[in-house]
């Protein structure tokens, strides 16, 4: 596995296919492979070596999160973008500095590629600590 | 016990009807001009809706949770609606610290309920505004709520600024029924009314913007109060804020001062971005600013269609808007003490009555942790994640389409939902499972 990694700033926030889809259902293959996936700009990709669809690893102080990569043509390096989801907060903090609202938006995080892993569905998700549901 | 579920013995094939005038129950925006096409006690065509509109009216017997489910030894057991409601009361009445949370994706009287319900408990109850503009609630308590309506956009503005907003995606007839469309004050939009974005990053939105201004992540605060200070004349020492130039940041207070009109629309871009609350403090204080020089007003794009509702109702029945605790016997507020991802993080909560929302998907994992680990009563038409971890799983009529009620729009318009069909055999409103939750507890408690 490659060790380089790619630093940027994780945003996480709304996207039209991920609120389509969450209405055919919040299980449903559409609405995950809606949003287990990291938008981010070519020079980011090239660096990494992955191509658009590649698996990538996102590492964060609180954890780890594989998902597929999204070609945003009008990106610019150092800002990736994650659908909200249930794989975003896999990776997101939950302090809220006194007001409530945790860390959704600005979060630093390195991207590694991930060739031969596979995304996490949602039951891989939620057994990620001991004894799980 | 969870399938696509199909119409109800009753309807005639040929049971055919269409309804006008329809507000859509998925974003803020609250579109009220909705016409629908029923076949069959089935929604069958979508008239004027948005993909999000469609996707949420044409499915709304996909994915159903069908029937009351309670968890026995680790599964899910189908039961009947009163065992579920007394699984439920249960409970609720040995929780120490009970937390009830969701609320913006259905109609107030539920809320009313759920009020009633945290005050019976002595718990704590939080809506989803917690986690999208609950901060936007702080900084008004702090500066105002220079707040305008809709109506007043499409009749006046000549300057439109969305700052962390895309609504392309999130509002998609944001821009085309109140923007581009002609008002009494504003005969040709397209020259005459501009629309400015500033983001993070280049949105669906910002690519159609007469303007964009990309500034660096976590500089909002900045960047406002640069231009607040230019409004109000002071010269600046810096060549540079939020990776905007002040040679520009100039111009744009220039053109924010000299339009007739101008609104701040405002997304979680500023909400949930470093500093928070703080930020729309600075940008309540900056339309405050503008108004000196001409006429501003702000409004926050409200992402659920009963979120804004959720902040009214809490506001008229407990005195806040959102976080209150009712663990002394009066309404308590404190965001970040009473909100529910502290509440959570903190492993305080001991019973989690979600209604209408899929915390579980949108909390942090170490909110998640703790919601594993607690009895989880859930509320919802369709199977969410949350519905997956759930000890008691009550399905309910979809607000709006199955059922009626009243909802807020962004800006502050209440308006009237409709029921356009019957929802599925034995499912009710969520109301109605308050009611007959609180009916359990009085009954258990003799309160």
């Amino acid at each position: 596995m490659k060790k380089v990694g790619v630093k940027a700033v994780l945003i996480s926030g709304r996207t039209l296919q991920q609120g389509r889809t969450s209405e055919l259902g919040k299980l449903s293959e559409d609405y995950l492979s809606s949003v287990a996936v990291c938008e981010m700009d070519a020079n980011t990709m090239e660096v990494l070596g992955i191509h658009e669809g590649d698996a990538v690893r996102l590492e964060t102080l609180l954890g780890d999160v594989v998902v597929r990569s999204k070609l945003d043509q009008n990106a610019r390096p150092g800002v990736v973008f994650m659908p909200w989801g249930p794989h975003a907060n896999t990776i997101l903090g939950s302090e809220t500095h006194g007001c409530g609202m945790p860390s959704y938006k600005g979060v630093p995080v390195i991207l590694f590629p991930a060739p031969d892993t596979s995304v996490r569905t949602i039951d891989d998700l939620l057994h990620l600590s001991e004894g799980g549901i | 016990m969870i399938c696509c579920i199909y119409p109800r013995e009753g309807f005639s094939i040929s049971s055919k009807k269409t309804v006008k005038n329809v507000p859509c129950v998925f974003c803020g925006c609250l579109c009220d001009d909705i016409a629908l096409e029923v076949e069959n006690n089935r929604i069958v065509k979508n008239i004027n809706g948005c993909s999000l509109s469609k996707s949420k009216f044409l499915n709304h017997l996909e994915d159903r949770l069908l029937g009351p489910a309670v968890r026995i030894n680790g599964i899910l057991v189908e039961v009947s609606l009163e065992k579920a409601v007394a699984h439920a009361a249960e409970a609720l009445t040995s929780a120490r610290r009970p937390l009830i949370y969701g609320l913006s994706s259905t109609e107030n009287d539920t809320h009313q309920e759920a009020y009633y319900l945290a005050e019976l408990l002595g718990g704590v109850v939080d809506n989803t505004s917690s986690v999208c503009h609950g901060t936007s609630m702080i900084g008004s308590q702090e500066s105002g709520d220079p707040l305008g309506s809709l109506a007043e956009v499409r009749h006046r503005a000549d300057l439109v600024v969305y700052w962390g907003s895309n609504p392309q995606f999130a509002h998609p007839r944001h821009i085309s029924r109140y923007i581009r469309q002609p008002g009494e004050y504003m005969q040709n939009p397209k020259k005459d009314r501009k629309i400015w974005v500033f983001d993070v990053r280049s949105t669906a939105t910002s690519r159609i913007a007469d303007e964009f201004f990309q500034i660096e992540p976590g500089t909002d605060l900045e960047v406002i109060s640069v231009i607040r200070a230019l409004v109000r004349g002071h010269e600046m020492d810096i060549d540079r804020v939020g990776g905007l130039a002040i040679e520009d940041l100039a111009k744009i207070s220039e053109a924010m001062k000299s339009v007739r009109y101008g609104v701040f629309f405002y997304g979680l871009g500023l909400t949930q971005s470093k500093g928070q609350h703080r930020n729309v403090d600075a940008a309540i204080r900056l339309i405050q600013d503008l108004n000196s020089f001409t006429k501003w007003v702000m409004i926050p794009m409200r992402g659920h269609f009963n979120v804004a509702g959720a902040n009214e109702t809490s506001t008229w029945q407990t005195g806040y808007p959102f976080a209150v605790d009712y663990s002394r016997g009066y309404p308590r507020y404190q965001p970040g003490e009473y909100s529910a991802v502290d509440l959570i993080r903190r492993r305080e909560t001991d019973v989690l009555l979600n209604v209408a929302a899929d915390p579980v998907a949108h909390f942090p994992r170490d909110a998640l942790e703790h919601l594993k680990r607690i009895p989880i009563i859930n509320l919802d038409p369709k199977r969410n994640v949350t519905s997956l971890i759930a000890e008691v799983n009550i399905p309910t009529a979809i607000a709006g389409i199955e059922c009626d009620g009243a909802a807020v729009r962004m800006d502050g318009l209440p308006l009237y939902l409709r029921k356009i069909v019957e929802p599925p055999e034995g499912i009710i409103p969520d109301r109605d499972v308050l009611k007959l939750i609180i009916a359990r507890l009085r009954m258990v408690t003799k309160r």
